[in-house]
């Protein structure tokens, strides 16, 4: 049986540590809200965008836009969006593992498959397995997204896109749920589905034939498509902050719970144990004071 | 007529109006109710919306975009990437960053047109368009 100062030592160690996920399980709280309010305030722009990418894509011959035009996938990048830091329950590992079956499942039909990763679980999960070309690690994106870093990124997929580096971008995250529930999705990034940007799925009034183009439908569309891009890459970074950020508080909740019942338990030892030790020294004072008399 | 101005961080406003000026990527756009329906892109500059006939415009800095008009002209929405009003802009810093940028600009006028020249362009227009919206140009 442990003695009463090491009970004593590991009740104290526990409370720290209870400490520290309480502290982290608000921490995360105050985050996921942020991230939370960032995704619906981004909405109304990411439909905008989109309106105007549908309208302007129906009014064009679609497949000949570079963006829009299907190749058959031979060479693909895959954008995987993890998390710099863990203590977030199955947050990364999912994405980690949706990733790699994906690999797992696509290698045989594809030439060339690059990754791409965002935080630094990601990229030490792929390092270690040595499944696939590590291309870009990017740890400087989270959790603090904006759509300036956003941008950067699709920037870059877009140019190795059409010059021709990748017959497609597929983006894999962990979409937001709630706190307790995220699922991991793959989306097709590029080439764009005609499809994805009516995202409001409104009947749009048909096109007007005369709508004015200014420079040219051509250019508008050259420079709306890869804001689109840049959208959907914002968008999904703030789905998986939020999934972090959910998954570690209800992660952080448990740690704190089930400290809290060892403490108790630990508590009801030591208390046993003290009983214990009273009650001898009570026995010994007795039968002393009981030998003294005779 | 109806306008939305929308960014990235939310709706920064919506209301009616009777006229809207913004900086097209290939020169001014003036909107008034009625206008045929339109899709442009825009630069970076100053956008003034008309409440009233005769009011003070409301004024802000948008930094590229795209402005659609639709509904037979009962309708325009801005989209863009930064919306700044005067109350929003250092006056002083805007002020040192149109120098600073005008000085780069001027360094690089070998290769106008490139990538990198286009960017000082943009810091130059930039901090312009956020000194004209103080009324300090």
């Amino acid at each position: 049986m442990a003695s009463l100062k090491d009970l004593r030592r590991r009740i104290g160690s526990v409370k720290n540590t209870r400490k520290i996920t309480r502290a982290m399980k608000l921490v995360a709280a105050a985050r996921l809200r942020r991230a939370q309010e960032a995704i619906v305030r981004m909405r109304p722009y990411a439909y905008r965008i989109g309106d105007m990418c549908a309208e302007l894509a129906r009014g064009s011959d679609e497949s000949h836009h570079p963006l829009l035009a299907v190749r058959p996938p031979k060479r693909t990048l895959l954008l995987v969006l993890t998390s710099d830091r863990g203590l977030a329950g199955a947050f990364n590992s999912n994405v980690n593992k949706v990733a790699l079956r994906w690999i797992e499942e696509h290698r045989a039909d594809r030439e060339k498959i690059v990754l791409h990763v965002v935080g630094k679980k990601g990229r030490d999960f792929f390092k270690r397995r040595d499944v696939v070309e590590i291309g870009k690690v990017h740890t400087d994106f989270i959790p603090e997204v904006t759509l300036a870093k956003a941008s950067r990124i699709g920037r870059e997929l877009v140019a190795a896109y059409l010059d021709l580096q990748f017959d497609e971008v597929v983006l894999i995250y962990n979409e937001f749920k709630s706190a307790i529930q995220q699922t991991v999705r793959s989306e097709r990034l590029l080439p764009i589905e005609p499809a994805s940007l009516d995202i409001t799925h409104e009947i749009l009034p048909a096109p007007s034939t005369d709508t004015l183009f200014e420079p040219s439908q051509g250019e508008v569309l050259d420079s709306l498509l890869p804001q689109h891009v840049n959208i959907q890459i914002f968008r999904a970074a703030l789905e998986s902050v939020a999934s972090e950020m959910g998954a570690r508080m209800t992660a952080m909740e448990n740690a704190t719970k089930n400290a809290g019942e060892l403490i108790k338990l630990l508590t009801l030892k030591y208390n046993r144990a003290r009983q214990a030790a009273i009650t001898t020294e009570l026995t010994e004072i007795v039968s002393g004071a009981e030998a003294l008399k005779g | 007529m109806q306008i939305e101005i929308v960014t990235p961080m939310g709706e920064k406003w919506r209301g009616e109006a009777v006229s809207v000026r913004a900086r097209g990527a290939v020169g001014e756009v003036g909107v008034l109710p009625g206008h045929r329906d339109m899709l442009t892109a825009l630069g970076v500059g100053v956008c003034s919306v008309m409440q009233t006939q005769h009011g003070d415009p409301l004024r802000m800095v948008l930094v590229e975009g795209y402005l659609q008009v639709s509904q037979q002209g009962s309708k325009v929405i801005i989209v863009t990437e930064r919306a700044e009003q005067a109350s929003e802009i250092d006056r002083a810093a805007a002020q040192r960053d149109y120098e600073a940028a005008r000085t780069e600009l001027e360094a690089a006028r070998e290769d106008v047109g490139s990538h990198a020249w286009r960017l000082k362009r943009f810091n130059v227009d930039l901090a312009r368009a956020r000194l004209e919206l103080c009324g300090a140009i």
